[in-house]
């Protein structure tokens, strides 16, 4: 048995300069990305205070958030309003406080609420042709409720302003706050619309 | 394995053009095709990037390059084992010029395990101790494998090839 005739045999094997070429780009492509990677793990490595400082300005810029969103006040919607079985029987217009503007004017036995919407050309204010007040209470400097209510006459609403009356009996002079939970709009062949919210005002008899 | 000894990318180069001619000869002996054999090379050679060992001499560095080589390639022998996908007859894809390829298709007929020794002794020119430390075994086991692989090798030669 030549065994020189193996030798030669198998030195013949030889990778091709392409191959080679090949293997010379992927493995330093391969090392010089891992390479990065340990760089950048480095530079991860120790970095708690980093961190803390990037947490505390995120949670600064969502406390930033929040104030920005508070002070920019609240958009009203729209919810249905179903019965015990899901069904829906009405619709109510929600969180509206931002969106009606309230002031008082005292007269004799009465006090008149003019109510303006801030955008009248906006839905539900834009449809409504008469304002009512649902839900009220007036308190007197010591907190104590001297009347309340639940359903106003309902008063014509124009560009969006509406005067309504609340009368007063058996009040005396003095400070005293209205406070307005809910008003109530009604159109022609529509269900009156519940429009809740939170109106605080106050005024002198 | 600590990443973060890795060797510089600009040392691949003078790895390949030195060793890997005889890193795809052990490689394409074990494997039986060209494709494989150089993938192996390719894995050997980022293995070796990545664990960046020190070496006494060259020697061990070459030494250290086929051990890594031949446990890259009973890996992937090992894969073809649990994912059979083609008949390795068919993957055997020896080069067209080597005229002698009747010892070298002899050689490839025979067990891994004799055709790295016989490789290693007869064409690297390695010694025995040399070979017992490349695979793990001791002088003795390699004696005994070169000794069954040449007559494996001389009968297969003389009842095919010649």
């Amino acid at each position: 048995m030549d065994y020189g005739k193996l030798k030669s045999s198998v030195r013949k094997l030889a990778m091709s300069d392409e191959a080679k070429e090949r293997i010379i780009r992927n493995c330093q492509e391969k090392t010089s990305y891992e390479s990065e990677e340990i760089t950048m793990n480095r530079s991860k490595t120790g970095t708690w205070r980093k961190k803390s400082i990037f947490a505390a300005a995120v949670i600064a810029l969502c406390l930033c958030f929040a104030a920005a969103a508070a002070a920019a006040g609240h958009t009203g919607f729209f919810r249905d309003v179903t019965d015990w079985k899901g069904a829906v029987v009405g619709t109510q217009y929600e969180q509206a406080s931002d969106e009606i503007e309230v002031a008082v004017i005292p007269a004799e036995k009465a006090i008149t609420v003019c109510a303006a919407a801030v955008d009248p050309s906006s839905a539900p204010y834009l449809y409504l042709d008469t304002l009512g007040i649902a839900d009220y209470t007036i308190t007197d400097v010591s907190g104590n409720t001297v009347a309340e209510g639940k359903q106003t006459e309902m008063a014509e609403l124009t560009d969006g302003k509406a005067e309504i009356a609340i009368p007063l009996d058996n009040i005396g002079n003095g400070d005293y706050k209205l406070v307005i939970k809910a008003f109530v709009g009604g159109s022609k062949a529509d269900q009156p619309l519940p429009i809740s919210g939170t109106w605080e005002c106050d005024f002198s008899l | 394995m600590d990443n973060s000894s890795v060797r510089p990318a600009d040392g691949v180069q003078s790895v390949v053009r030195l060793y890997g001619d005889i890193l795809y000869r052990i490689c394409f002996v074990m494997l039986g095709n060209q494709a494989d054999a150089e993938d192996a090379v390719q894995e050997t050679i980022v293995r070796y990037m990545q664990k960046a060992p020190v070496f006494a001499d060259v020697g061990h560095e070459k030494a250290w390059l086929i051990t890594t080589a031949r446990n890259q390639c009973r890996d992937m022998l090992r894969f073809r084992l649990r994912h059979p996908q083609t008949d390795i007859d068919r993957l055997r894809d020896l080069p067209s010029d080597t005229s002698d390829s009747g010892i070298l298709d002899a050689l490839m007929s025979l067990p891994e395990r004799f055709r790295l020794v016989l490789t290693l002794y007869y064409v690297e020119d390695y010694r025995i101790e040399d070979i017992a430390r490349i695979i793990e075994k001791t002088p003795s086991a390699v004696k005994m494998r070169l000794q069954k692989g040449r007559r494996l090798l001389e009968e297969k030669y003389r009842k095919e090839y010649l």
